[in-house]
């Protein structure tokens, strides 16, 4: 329990002076993007249409990056860097090409002291900062060599940081071999599940204790992913796919994911929808994990709503111990403002127990944001985030106000 | 004394032996694969591509195929090259090359395909009602040797005419913006109407297509035999409906991208070298010019640019020739 409740004081900088740092770091330094649901459930595209890895995330397609100005709606605010007659492509030869993601982030820390009892209150604000972290929180570079055009490719995903070089994917991709626009995937990638957004990690940044919801907690955010094989089909408006991966690593089993979803388009009313479920079974000694859950989102013009639920259901190998599960949700909007500013509002929950009845271990975050695209290859962050979970866990009762800055291409 | 326990030498020599029967199925079927490998058929898992024309594209979408087009506007911009159909399908359907880093600079490629008819082999994409491939590689984008006569209006902002005697009423290099929210400079390269003082065009190839109406089924477009797959069920001229039929290349290359070098010069190789001819005299002259203006003192942007043009003429005419002649220029 002690170590639940030891908070860290790397300093502690004025309000003011943490203000004024962060923004001249706004101004100052780029920032970079990923495509995300939203943006795919706007232009009601797959996600294999914007990244080369077919279940998304990575390094863009030819297509996105041709369409970038229709797919983020970024506006140049620099006419230095929209004057310039030479841009880079990422295009190194016609089979050799690259990009990248820089991901540098600002969290301003604001938590309470635990009181004698080493509990802290339930609040919407909170005034007492507490640590500021700067860091990367994302840095790849990806590399693709196209061995044979729209047939055979091989892709890197390599993070430079935070924690030092970390191989995230690397896979040989065939693709157009197979009926219904199937693909084979094998080597190390990202598991498919479930909606995948970009702020998996945003507001639990230097705090793994705050990855408790969606995606931390069936081990799908951007920072995870296993070694197999993955089969997919995209017939018409649907994507179906089955990975098989290592899992846990020193036992005999492996682990299971799959993801099947539609994403329909030119819809009445709305104009796009996309509804998808996901599973997932990780067996290992101790006992077998399992994942399942639904999602779905559509778009009214600009804006943009999704949500996804889950359960997390945890069977220990010995029988005399009790299973063990939880529920999980998120939700967000998204409109897009002016034509330019994606504005943001999110809520997520999980019941951190199998007792749907009880509350007391149950963690909820909401939070709003603004996150503009300012030019071609960069991109800005601004959020709030309010976390409430149990009282006697200090770093489960923490508000962020983070800034993100981002280059991309 | 128990007696040491020996392993009987027939298990050794017959482990030998099945390891020298494994390896000897091996090196068989190797050596009967490879005696065979002329005559086998080939594993056709993927069909060969079709030849569409652009008003067929929307039943291809995302599907490998050969598009055929003549194009309207070359746009280089961005590092990117925008190929534009020639009318009616300006604003439906277009090929994007993005140019690497290493070779040729868009604006090169750009000026290798204005006003020409080309065949450009890729996955076809649809994005907000546009059908388009989206390729790296200029060498899956070939010109088939016809071309246009006349060229529709520019369909973004009236590109400016370098004041230039240019030797085709082809490749008029121009510079103007791309309509799109990163306007870079861009280079526009369109088939300009040809002006009064401008040479007249070669004369088409007597196989040339007639491009505004389909041809009889019975004397379909000829193109060049290096450039039309063994099995292309569609015509070569991107207007023709694509259920006309097309005599087939008996010993055509399966790859949009393999090179067939022709016995003799035809028509159009004699008429690609006497347009590089042309393009080398205008390369002459912008090059002089722009030494007589080095000496002079800038400004010599335009002289500039009017060599850049040339000198992508001629590599664009180069191309030609290699696709037209004996396989080289």
């Amino acid at each position: 329990m002690e170590s639940l409740l030891h908070v860290p004081h790397h300093r502690r900088p004025s309000f003011a002076l943490l203000l004024a740092s962060v923004g001249a770091l706004l101004l100052l330094a780029p920032e970079s993007s990923r495509a995300e649901p939203y943006m795919a459930i706007r232009e009601g595209r797959k996600c294999s249409s914007c990244h080369v890895n077919m279940g998304g995330a990575g390094m863009r397609t030819l297509l996105a990056n041709t369409h970038m100005q229709e797919i983020t709606h970024y506006r140049e605010l620099f006419p230095e860097l929209e004057n310039a007659t030479e841009k880079f492509n990422g295009q190194i030869t016609s089979f050799l090409s690259i990009g990248g993601n820089l991901r540098l982030t600002d969290s301003i820390v604001f938590q309470d002291e635990p009181d004698a009892q080493g509990r802290v209150p339930h609040k919407v604000l909170r005034g007492n900062v507490d640590e500021n972290v700067l860091d990367f929180r994302r840095a790849p570079l990806y590399a693709l060599v196209t061995l044979v055009p729209d047939y055979l490719e091989a892709y890197l995903d390599q993070s430079f940081a935070p924690g030092g070089t970390v191989t995230r994917e690397l896979f040989g991709l065939v693709k157009g071999l197979l009926p219904w626009k199937g693909y084979v995937k094998g080597g190390k990638f990202f598991l498919d599940y479930g909606l995948r957004g970009a702020d998996d990690t945003l507001f639990s940044q230097n705090n793994d204790t705050n990855e408790q919801f969606v995606r931390g907690r069936t081990g799908t955010t951007f920072n995870s992913s296993d070694t197999g094989l993955e089969l997919g089909f995209q017939p018409g408006p649907t994507n179906f796919t089955v990975q098989v991966t290592n899992g846990s690593s020193g036992d005999t089993d492996v682990r299971v994911t799959t993801n099947l979803y539609a994403m329909f388009t030119d819809l009445p009313v709305v104009e796009n929808a996309i509804a998808g479920l996901s599973f997932m079974r990780l067996g290992s000694d101790a006992g077998d994990f399992y994942a399942y859950g639904l999602y779905a989102g559509s778009n009214l013009g600009p804006l943009e709503y999704q949500a996804e639920v889950d359960w997390v259901h945890f069977g220990p190998s010995d029988s005399d111990q009790r299973s063990t599960g939880s529920f999980l949700a998120y939700g967000e909007l998204n409109y897009l403002l002016l034509d330019w500013i994606n504005c943001k509002a999110f809520g997520e929950y999980a019941d951190n127990d199998p007792n749907a009845n009880t509350t007391q271990s149950a963690q909820n975050r909401f939070g709003f944001g603004v996150e503009p695209f300012i030019g071609r290859f960069l991109q800005t962050r601004l959020f709030y985030s309010i976390a409430n979970g149990p009282k006697t866990r200090a770093l489960d009762n923490q508000n962020r106000l983070v800034m993100e800055l981002q280059l991309f291409f | 004394m128990n007696p040491v326990p020996v392993v009987p030498p027939f298990e050794t020599s017959s482990a030998a032996r099945l390891l020298a029967a494994v390896l000897g199925m091996w090196l068989a079927t190797v050596a009967a694969s490879s005696a065979a490998a002329d005559d086998a058929p080939r594993l056709e898992i993927v069909p060969e591509p079709p030849v569409i024309a652009p008003a067929d594209a929307a039943q291809h979408v995302g599907e490998v195929v050969v598009l055929e087009l003549s194009i309207a506007e070359a746009t280089a911009t961005g590092g990117r090259v925008v190929l534009r159909a020639a009318a009616p399908d300006l604003d439906r359907v277009r090929v994007v090359i993005v140019a690497p880093m290493i070779g040729e600079s868009a604006r090169q490629i750009a000026a290798r395909y204005a006003g020409r008819q080309v065949r450009a082999i890729g996955r076809l994409q649809e994005f907000d009602g546009r059908y388009e491939i989206v390729t790296a590689d200029a060498d899956r984008v070939v010109v088939v040797g016809t071309e246009l006569a006349q060229a529709p209006p520019a369909h973004s902002a009236p590109p400016v005419a370098i004041p230039d005697s240019e030797p085709t009423p082809h490749a008029a290099a121009t510079a103007s913006p791309e309509p799109t929210a990163s306007p870079a400079v861009a280079t526009t390269t369109v088939l300009d109407s040809a002006p009064a003082s401008a040479p007249v065009p070669a004369p088409v190839p007597a196989a040339a297509p007639e491009r505004a109406a389909a041809p009889e089924p019975a004397a379909p477009p000829e193109p060049p035999a290096a450039l039309v797959p063994a099995t292309a069920p569609e015509p070569a001229a991107a207007p023709v409906p694509a259920t006309t039929p097309v005599p087939e290349a008996a010993d055509a290359p399966t790859s949009i991208g393999a090179r067939q070098p022709e016995a003799t010069p035809n028509a159009a190789c004699r008429e690609a070298r006497q347009r590089w001819q042309s393009a080398a005299d205008t390369g002459r002259a912008a090059t002089a010019a722009l030494g007589a203006c080095l000496a002079a003192g800038p400004p010599c942007a335009d002289e500039l640019d009017r060599v850049r043009s040339t000198m992508a003429e001629i590599a664009a005419q180069e191309e030609r020739i290699r696709w037209l002649c004996d396989g080289s220029p």
